[in-house]
Order: structure tokens, then sequence, then C-alpha cells
């Protein structure tokens, strides 16, 4: 079902008191007209405020009212019935940081922010707390945020695992790998109306929970090792899932990198369809023998009807219709009829925003939240206020007090705890296998001022005396690190030593001892030479360590991501044996590993 | 991960834009291996001896002898003087004249600070008169306090640091740091090897009064040449040459500089870091 186009004008929505108020809105003008999203016959528009921001969260909280999570501009509400009045909450009104990953709303009416680096803080309609790793959840970066039907608890996913705040009992109880949980790095949880719930790893698939009334039990739902080659498949396409939705009706949707999975509720298997970009992925993966594994005849027949935009899903919605709303990373978003399992989009959309977050309400706008392109709103139909009760919540609880009260922080261990732990911890008597590594974790504090914490041994700053690097190390301990381009490349190709900053106090860039200030360099795969449906070239590093047990740190910080394609960067870190020929080791077994994206900010990853 | 051993790390593009990476660091997680240190080259050689490793049973009479090659120093070069210390000796075991194995040590020799007496003479040894040249006419006398002055201030008059290692600038925490100041008068390898300077305090100390002595010339001959081209500007004292060679010394940039009118000198506005650092050796 094809839908006709249009062209957004937004004289509505101007401003009138001030003529730098004009030039914002004219500049909307100019940013709508050329960018401006068309939904069948529905039109989308800009919110001027927060034009260029990077979206990163939305939800609704009791009263109706929109809330907006942006990246480094802290949060901000939309009161639709109050003339469109935009509020923004930051650190100055006592946020932990002004990165907002997500954003939930209790059965209280209190607004939980996850942040970049400093847990949640909790708004209870008058003031901000912030709950850290040392009062509130495990992990410093918060992904996402949800609540229970069945019990109102507030779940976290975190850097660590996954956090839960009884409602009942204001209590905090944490879910790790220790739990049961198959990683600890959670990206997206939901929840079915039993109360089971779905979480969503970054890269090590679906873990289910079922909660019981003492503990939860989990399990999980992992894809095959290697990218599937069908457009459309049994299975989930793989484990990197990226949001996930589940229907009124039970059914079960995941956004992964390699398209969307579905789970029909009563159904005995899931099912995946990917991107229009699956053929040229298959083509240009790197394989020893290209005559062996051809699309298969249904994929090269079928493969223009009926596929996603884009192989890489970001976010879902899905509205009263039951049509799935799917985000994608370069090519905009689409709708999509899950019973027919029809794309009800034109393919040729003009729209290649990166989309982030989509917000769809009985009776309400569709809201699209972007990364560089503000948030979007579709007019499909009449923008007016959302009462509580429409979208799921609990209206606001009629009590004395006209605030409700702050969630009770956790508590510290007792030293006696903390003696019992310690004295496990040294019990146990396990060996470490050669051959064998672990995923340890990740750290978002730490950033650009590594000196004392990571690479006490040895450090590589890579490229920063460009074209080499800086070695902040004892050279006679035995270790070593080399830098390389992968196998599958064009040409002469070769690992890039690239400067970007020769200096900057930018505390997210490594402090370089060497030189004696902060310097943003890089190693550099090229990768902007080759199509996002080339696989590869990659960077592989070769580690030469000593006796011992060696943890490695791997240090990202996307200095540019909030410009261009650098937005797009998502990475997969996988260690392995070493061997000399990279293209025997592109096909060798993965020891451990982890998924690099969102990574604005600067992080460490670690392994041991 | 567990060593030793070698591993590949792949970071994987992913379909997305291009592949960076900032850094790869890595940590021993139960401590560091306890090295030996040796205090001198004579250990080292026993050292290597003893990693030869030599089983079995000699004829009797037969002599074991190692035959102390080189040991090389961080930059490659070969010094037999034992005036480096790092990194590696190479040690040949001999019987009756005969190479049976070779082997190469990796060690470190750390050093010692020189007595105060010791180091106040060989400062004395190095003041004197730094004259202009070519031609000589005018001297600056650098005396002893001006050298003891500017050791203390830029090391404490210490070349190494407690655990023998030499000290290094604030910014450095590498000793093998390709840049970097070591030693009494933190000298850098703009000049050179930095190699010697760092381990061997003597030299340290007769580069670094070579520098300042050059500074001071470098003062008389430039206050020369301006005046031989405006003749209404003054010389400057012997304090003001001092201090110009002193603000050269840590800045390279010159303490004092003619005013407008070229009849004066004022404080070089543009070099405040290189006149307090002046100030503070000679108020």
């Amino acid at each position: 079902m094809r839908q006709e186009s249009h062209m957004t004008d937004l004289r509505s929505n101007i401003p009138a008191n001030t003529s730098a108020a004009i030039f914002i809105f004219l500049l909307s003008i100019c940013l709508t007209t050329s960018a401006g999203s068309n939904i069948g016959n529905e039109q989308t528009e800009k919110m001027q405020e927060i034009s260029n921001k990077f979206i990163t969260a939305l939800t609704y909280d009791n009263k109706g009212q929109l809330w907006i999570g942006t990246e480094d501009d802290g949060v901000w509400v939309l009161n639709e019935s109050n003339n469109q009045k935009l509020t923004q909450f930051t650190t100055k009104e006592g946020m932990g940081d002004d990165n907002a990953y997500a954003i939930a709303c209790d059965r209280l009416g209190r607004i939980w922010v996850g942040h970049l680096n400093h847990g949640v803080s909790v708004y209870n309609g008058q003031t901000w707390t912030n709950y850290s790793i040392l009062n509130g959840p495990v992990g410093e970066r918060v992904f996402d945020i949800a609540t229970s039907p069945k019990n109102d608890d507030v779940w976290i996913a975190t850097s660590i695992g996954l956090s839960r705040y009884s409602m009942k009992e204001n209590e905090w109880t944490y879910y790790t790998r220790a739990n049961g949980l198959p990683s600890d790095q959670i990206q997206t949880i939901a929840f079915d109306q039993n109360g089971t719930v779905y979480a969503g790893t970054q890269c090590d698939g679906l873990a289910i929970g079922t909660i019981l009334e003492d503990h939860v039990i989990w399990r999980y739902l992992q894809s095959e090792e290697a990218m599937p080659l069908n457009w459309r498949g049994r299975g989930i396409p793989c484990n990197l899932i990226n949001d996930i939705c589940i229907g009124k009706n039970g059914d079960i949707y995941l956004a992964t990198n390699l398209g969307l999975a579905i789970y029909r509720k009563g159904g005995n298997a899931w099912n995946c369809i990917r991107g229009k970009d699956f053929s040229d992925k298959h083509k240009m993966r790197f394989r020893s023998d290209v005559s062996k594994q051809p699309l298969s005849s249904d994929s090269q027949t079928k493969r223009s009807a009926n596929l996603l935009l884009e192989d890489y899903v970001t976010c879902l919605a899905e509205d009263e219709s039951g049509l799935l709303w799917i985000g994608h990373r370069t090519k905009g978003f689409e709708a999509f009829d899950p019973v027919n399992k029809t794309v009800l989009l034109p393919p040729d959309t003009k729209d290649n925003f990166f989309i982030s977050r989509l917000l769809v309400a009985k009776n309400s706008p569709l809201f699209i939240g972007t990364c560089g392109n503000g948030l979007l709103r579709s007019s499909r139909n009449k923008p007016r206020r959302t009462v509580s009760s429409e979208i799921g919540a609990t209206p606001f609880p009629e009590t004395n007090e006209k605030y409700p009260a702050f969630p009770t922080p956790s508590k510290y261990p007792p030293m006696q705890e903390i003696a019992l732990m310690m004295a496990k911890i040294k019990s146990c008597s396990g060996t470490f296998p050669k051959d064998t590594g672990v995923y340890l974790g990740e750290d978002w504090t730490t950033q650009g001022d590594w000196v004392g914490r990571y690479g006490r041994q040895y450090a590589v700053l890579c490229a920063t005396d460009s074209p080499r690097n800086h070695d902040v190390a004892f050279f006679d301990l035995g270790y070593r690190i080399k830098g390389d381009i992968g196998p599958h490349l064009s040409g002469h190709d070769g690992l890039r030593h690239w400067i970007h900053w020769l200096r900057t106090d930018n505390p997210r860039t490594l402090y370089d001892p060497i030189i004696g200030y902060r310097r943003q360099a890089e190693w550099d795969d090229h990768g902007e030479a080759y199509s996002t449906s080339f696989e590869g070239p990659d960077v592989w590093v070769t580690i030469e360590v000593p006796e011992g047990i060696q943890r490695i740190s791997f240090y990202f910080f996307n200095k540019d991501g909030h410009e261009g394609a650098n937005r797009y960067r998502d990475f997969l870190l996988e260690l392995k044996n070493y061997t000399t020929d990279l293209k025997k080791a592109h096909f060798a077994p993965v020891l451990a590993h982890t998924r690099v994206h969102d990574f604005w900010a600067g992080f460490t990853r670690v392994f041991s | 991960m567990k060593g030793p051993g070698r591993y590949l790390v792949r970071i994987n593009r992913n379909y997305s834009f291009n592949t960076i990476v900032s850094a790869v660091m890595i940590d021993k997680m139960q401590g560091l291996t306890e090295k030996p240190e040796y205090a001198d080259h004579s250990l080292a050689a026993q050292k290597a001896i003893d990693t030869l490793n030599v089983t079995g049973t000699s004829a009797p009479g037969v002599k074991f002898q190692p035959k102390f090659e080189k040991i090389i120093g961080e930059t490659g070069e070969t010094s037999p003087g034992g005036t480096v210390s790092e990194c590696r000796a190479i040690a040949t075991l001999q019987i009756d004249g005969k190479d049976y194995a070779s082997d190469t040590i990796k060690f470190h020799v750390r050093g010692k600070n020189p007595a105060a007496d010791e180091l106040n003479k060989a400062l004395t040894s190095v003041t004197g008169k730094a004259r202009e040249y070519p031609n000589g006419m005018r001297s600056v006398t650098m005396s002893e306090t001006i050298v003891q002055a500017l050791a203390q201030k830029e090391s404490g008059k210490t070349q190494f640091r407690r655990d023998g290692t030499p000290v290094l600038g604030v910014s450095q925490v590498s000793l093998w740091a390709k840049r970097g100041d070591r030693g009494i008068f933190q000298i850098n390898a703009q000049w050179g090897s930095i190699t010697s300077y760092a381990w061997n305090w003597k030299e340290n100390v007769a580069f670094g009064s070579r520098l300042l002595e050059n500074a001071v010339r470098q003062s008389i001959q430039s206050v020369f040449n301006r005046r031989r081209a405006h003749p209404t500007l003054p010389d400057l004292t012997d304090k003001q040459h001092l201090q110009n060679a002193l603000s050269i010394f840590n800045s390279g940039d010159y303490y004092w500089s003619p005013n407008k009118k070229y009849d004066g000198w004022i404080p070089n506005p543009n070099n405040p870091i290189g006149r307090a650092y002046a100030d503070a050796i000679l108020p």
C-alpha cells in the first residue's frame, strides 16, 4: 500500500516574540523542508527548541507530558496541553549528568532518568535526587528503564547487569552473570502482561526471566553464529539486540543489527525478516570460497518485496491498530504489518535520519527521536493531551503529600557480609586455563584519566606520535602490542594512524604522559572507504603477554560521533587465539566478545 | 587471558562506519613478578652464567668462563664502559677458550646518587668565566652559587630517585620515553642520546653546566649584536646576563628585551615563564 508524500510547513509554530526566535524558525523551516518526513498522507514536524539534539529516550508520564532524553542536553518535558511548553532539566537542577539514555515513569508518577556514568536520577515533581552505583543501580551507565506491569517494580538495564527497585519493599535487587544472565551488558528491557521480563543484551541474545517469589529464572535465546543467508527464516537473526517491543496481543518483536525477529504468541518458533541490504552483506562478506555459498534462489527472487528498509533496526513501537513502527540507522523509519508481513511505507523514502526512539500512544501523534535531527512529531492525529489511563499507567495517586517520596537508597552490605564474600573469593581455587579469555566489563567513569588505573604494565596510545604510537611501558617485561588491518580489504590498504586533535583539554580524550597533555588519536581501519555492507577491514591487535593472568583494556571515544556517518560506529570486539594467518583467525572461535556502540562519551572495555 | 602467550583481538567494524580505537592497555592481575635487580654488570654477568643452565659433569680442571660482551641500551648503542643501565647483556659461556653457549640477559641497573661533597666538587669545577665569542672581550662570571642553585631548581641536585631510576620530568611516567628530562640538570633528548645523561651523573653535570655556559655566551653575543645595530642600547650587567642565561636554559628565550626606543632594556613580555624561572634562581 503505497502512500503519497507531502512536504511540511511549520508556520503555525512561529515563536514571534524575538528576532532570535524568528531566526530559529527560519532555520527550522529550512531543515524541515529539506528533511521532513512523510508518512503516507500524514506529516511530520520538528520540535524547534530541540531540533538538532540527539534524542535518546522518550516516554509519557502519568499526566500525559512527554519526557525527552538527550545526549549532552539533559531532559526536556513537553506539555502539549500548555501551549507546547518545553522545560529543560540538567545537572543544574540536580540530575546526575546531562545525558539521559533512558526515561521511565513509575506508578507514583516519579520520573527515572538513566545517565551516562551517574546511575539514575529520580524526579518527584519538585526536585531531583541522584542514585549512583553506591546507593542505586549496579552499573553507572544506564541503557534502559522499564516498569513491570505486574508489580510496578522499576527495572534498570545497566552496563553491569540489571537492577530492580521493588515498589512494594522499597529495596534494590541486582541480577548479573552471577545470577544466570548470559551477559551483563543489557541494552533493553520489556515485560509481557504476566510480568515476565525480557532483557535484550548487547551481543548475547535475549534473556527471558520468569520472576518467582524470591528469585528469577533466566532462559536464553541466541542466534546462530553465522549471519543468516536468507531474507527471512527461523530463529533470531543475530545476538545484537537494540530494542524489544511486546505487542498488546502478546507478540514479541526484537530489533537487531540484522533485521527484525518476530515471535507470535502461542507459536513455537521465532521468525526473522532482513533488510534490503542483506544481499549486499552476503556478497561482500569475507569467505574462503565464494562459489560454495551463493544466495538462495528464494532470496534472489523475493528480496525486492517485503524487505525492511535496512537491516539495522534501532527501535520499535506498536500503535493502537497493531502496526509495528520500525526505526533504522540510516534509512529513517517505516511501518510493518505483522499480520500480513508487509512493509507499509514506500522504500524510496528520502529520509535518512538515524532513528533512536519511537513513541506512540492512543490518539497521540507518533514521536520520532533522531540522532542529530531532534524530535519529529507526526500529525497522524491531532495532538491532544494523553491521559494516563490511555497509556497503560495508573493515574497519579491521591495522597496528602503533593510530591511522592523518593525511592529508598540501596543499603550498603554489612561488614560481616563483605567479610564472608571476601572469604569466598579467597577460597576460590579454580585455575584459569591457557587459551581462554573472559569479558570483564566496561568503565564509563574513568574516561581519559587512565594513568594509574589501566596499563600499569603496558599501554599503547594509538597513533599519538603518528605514524607511530606512544608506548607508555616498561619494555623488558615481555609485553608487546601491535595493530594491523584485517585480511579482507581493498588493494594495499593498511592501518591508519590518525591524529584528530593535536592537543585538547577534553576529559574524554586520553591523557598522554609522554607529551604531558591530551591528544586525540586512534588507529583507524579506513572503513569509511568501504560500503557499510562490506565485512571488514577491521582493526586487528596482536597482544603478547608474559606469564600470569593479564587484563587487557581497550579505550574507545567516538569524538566526532555527533557528525555524519561517524554516528553509526558500532563494533564487536572478539578475543581469539593467536595465529600468524589472519585469514584463519577470521574464522577461528571467539574466546570472549563484547560490543562497542554509543561511545560518544568514551569508555574502556576490559578483557581478561 | 593467561600468559605467556599471544592473542588476537579483532575489532570488528560490524557493518558500521570505520573502526577506531584509542588505546590498548595491559595490567597483570596478580601483581608484578619480582624482577632481579643488579647493582653492577659483574652481577649481570653472573646471572648470565646462571641462566645458561649448564648441567652435567665437567671434566676435572675445566673452567667455566663467561665472556661478557656488551650492554645494549635503550637507543641501541653499545657502551662497554658501564655507563648505560638498561637492558640487555649478552654473555657467552666459554670452556677452555671455546664458545659453548650464549644467552641474552635482561636486567636493571640501579643508580646511586653521588655524595654531597662529591657533587659539590663537580659543580664547583665547572664554574668560571663565560666569554663572548669570537673575540672574547666581554665575560660573565658563572659563580658556584648559580650552578648550585640551578641544579637545586631542576632536580633538587638529585640524579636518581629512591628506586635507583633517574629523576624524570614531572610530566613523564615512563623511564623509557624517548623524550623528556633526565637527572640533575634535567637534560632532554634534543641534546642527543639521553641515556648517558640519565645514568651518568657526571656527564649530566658536565653537560648541564656547559649548557648554562653556552646560554651566558648566547646572551653576551646577542647583546653585542644588538648594540652594534643600536648604539644607544646599553650593555647588560652581569646579573642581567645571568638572568638571560637562566631564562634561555629553561625556555629558550631571553629575560631582557630592548625597549621600543632601543635605549634601554625591559623584561621580555613574551617570556613570563622563563623570567619567573630565572627570578626563582637569581632573585
